[in-house]
């Protein structure tokens, strides 16, 4: 997950779809048609909305869209000189500075340097990146169709279409497994996570069905890239297949399997953040490695709650209140659910009352888990402890704590994070 | 706006934007009994065709208007020479520019008095041979 900050107002992602859109039906020689003439109509209103910036931008990624829908119109691509290369590596700077603007000018300034497929590539990253999916997707598909050799291509192109067109993206997932030997491992495994996204709101009987079906499919697909050293962005493509099989083993309740191929992912990628949260919870509570897994995740940065959560719950129950203090704070910045957010602001008011906060800090993070989760009725209870304790003289900021188990703690995060893995 | 092939003059009609007219309800509010209102709606015009929104531009205009997507049958037309400013610019018709900041950049023709909808589509047409193409 990335986090992204906007690239432009909320009419300027209208006028971006739009010019998309209109640039796929000049490829497809419609651009006088009533569907294309629509499309120019449902323009003018947020046209109209658009800062002089916006404008601009608008105008130029409709520049930028004619290398994909009138591909070698007039340009001849030139030889890599120092400065140019100089150029180009700025280019790389600014996006990762997130000055879009500025990598898209420079982009535009030595493209004839760059091999199409590459520059819609980079393009396409620096969209995405932005936020655009939409965009993203046009420049990766022109990428992909240009050098269909290169698998990373086609791969990044179905992540951007699954977050622009998810029904798009679920039909071409499903077309590349069924022909799975014609792809390569890293599309492969892009299509098992489209499919199993496909059926987040499905009911559990058909996401079970769909897991039970692709398992032979990554195992074949993990085969593939054991047997392949140079198999395009191997690494990754075997991490994210063996987390695949870890998942859908979770999800069906093979907890042994799950931990298996979450281990396997997990060699040949040791700082993978998604696996080593995955391997932790399943392992909470019945092994040590569970807290080294989700300490590792934590001090990489992980942008999901769960590690934070999990280790919050550990500190407390091993008496560690200020660490458990830090990551319900920390677990607390993040996504998430009401629920989870709840049993963190629990933790955080006994660690505050143990650590001597005044009363007024611990009622009011009681509060904030009550109020997040009316149904969390041990919070209730504390904060009830709590207030008792507090009529005795001389008046402790304590009690005797009712905890949860680790055992219920990783239940509550299994069925949380149930369909929330290939996010 | 569409181009007639056969004299190079903008095609007449009500149904899409690119057409000399008005569509009712989108471009123009019609009342209840058919007549015209005189709120400021009509049909869109610029005071020169690098105003018009780079999607309305013709894409063969490019080199000159960057990024520009419109139709290849269409072209962009100009009536008459003068300020763009309001006042009758034909038989029925006014020029009205939008409010605001200067530069205006765009305005509507609209009917000078209230009058049935297939009155005002009526004047409309009538300025036909008064466009010109001008996309220099």
């Amino acid at each position: 997950m990335v986090a992204h900050s906007p690239f432009g107002s909320p009419s300027f992602k209208l006028v971006a779809k739009g010019l998309v859109e209109l640039h796929r039906l000049i490829i497809a020689g419609k651009d006088d048609s009533p569907e294309a003439e629509s499309v120019r109509d449902a323009l003018d209103a947020p046209l109209k909305a658009l800062n002089a910036t916006e404008k601009t931008r608008a105008q130029w990624l409709s520049e930028d869209l004619y290398s994909v829908s009138e591909p070698n119109s007039g340009t001849v691509q030139k030889q890599m000189t120092p400065q140019a290369q100089c150029q180009l590596n700025e280019a790389l700077q600014a996006r990762q500075d997130r000055e879009w603007d500025r990598a898209l000018e420079l982009l535009r300034q030595w493209k004839d340097y760059v091999l199409p497929a590459q520059l819609s590539y980079l393009r396409g990253s620096i969209w995405l990146e932005a936020g655009d999916f939409a965009v993203a997707a046009a420049f990766y598909e022109h990428a992909s169709k240009s050098d269909p050799e290169n698998a990373n291509y086609q791969a990044i192109y179905m992540h951007a279409l699954e977050k622009s067109d998810p029904p798009s993206a679920w039909k071409i997932a499903r077309e590349v497994l069924a022909s799975e030997e014609k792809w390569a491992p890293v599309v492969v495994a892009r299509a098992a996570d489209i499919r199993i996204n496909e059926t987040r709101d499905a009911s559990d009987a058909e996401s079970a069905r769909v897991r039970r079906e692709l398992i032979p499919a990554l195992e074949r697909n993990l085969a593939r890239l054991e047997q392949d050293q140079h198999a395009a962005s191997r690494t990754s493509a075997y991490a994210t297949t063996a987390g695949l099989l870890g998942f859908c083993h979770e999800f069906l309740e093979n907890s042994g399997a799950a931990v298996t191929y979450y281990s396997r992912g997990l060699q040949v990628k040791p700082k993978e953040d998604g696996l080593l949260v995955a391997r932790g919870i399943l392992l909470y509570g019945t092994s040590p490695r569970a807290i080294t897994d989700l300490e590792q995740a934590a001090s990489l940065g992980s942008p999901v709650v769960w590690p934070y959560l999990f280790l919050a719950h550990h500190y407390l129950a091993t008496s560690r209140f200020e660490q458990c203090r830090a990551m319900c704070e920390t677990g607390l910045r993040m996504h998430a659910s009401d629920t989870a957010k709840s049993q963190l602001e629990e933790w955080r008011a006994i660690a505050q009352a143990e650590l001597g906060f005044s009363p007024d800090a611990v009622r009011a993070a009681f509060e904030a888990a009550v109020r997040l989760d009316p149904s969390n009725e041990v919070a209730k209870r504390n904060q009830d402890a709590f207030e008792a304790s507090l009529r005795v003289l001389p008046a402790r900021p304590h009690s005797k704590w009712e905890r949860e188990s680790e055992a219920a703690v990783r239940q509550f995060g299994l069925a949380e994070r149930r369909y929330s893995f290939a996010a | 706006m569409k181009r007639d092939q056969a004299d190079n003059l903008p095609v007449v009609g009500s149904t899409s934007s690119s057409e000399l007219g008005a569509r009712p309800g989108v471009d123009i509010t019609v009342g209840a009994a058919g007549n015209v209102a005189l709120d400021a709606s009509g049909m869109s015009v610029a005071p020169g065709w690098r105003n018009l929104d780079f999607t309305r531009i013709p894409r063969r205009l490019r080199p000159l208007v960057l990024g520009a997507t419109g139709a290849n049958s269409t072209s962009c037309f100009t009536m008459g020479v003068g300020p763009f400013q309001n006042g009758v610019i034909a038989s029925g018709l006014e020029l009205i520019p939008d409010q605001g900041q200067a530069p205006v950049t765009h305005g509507v023709i609209a009917p000078v008095q209230v009058v049935p909808l297939a009155q005002y589509q009526t004047d409309l047409g009538n300025t036909r041979t008064a466009w010109q193409i001008d996309e220099t």
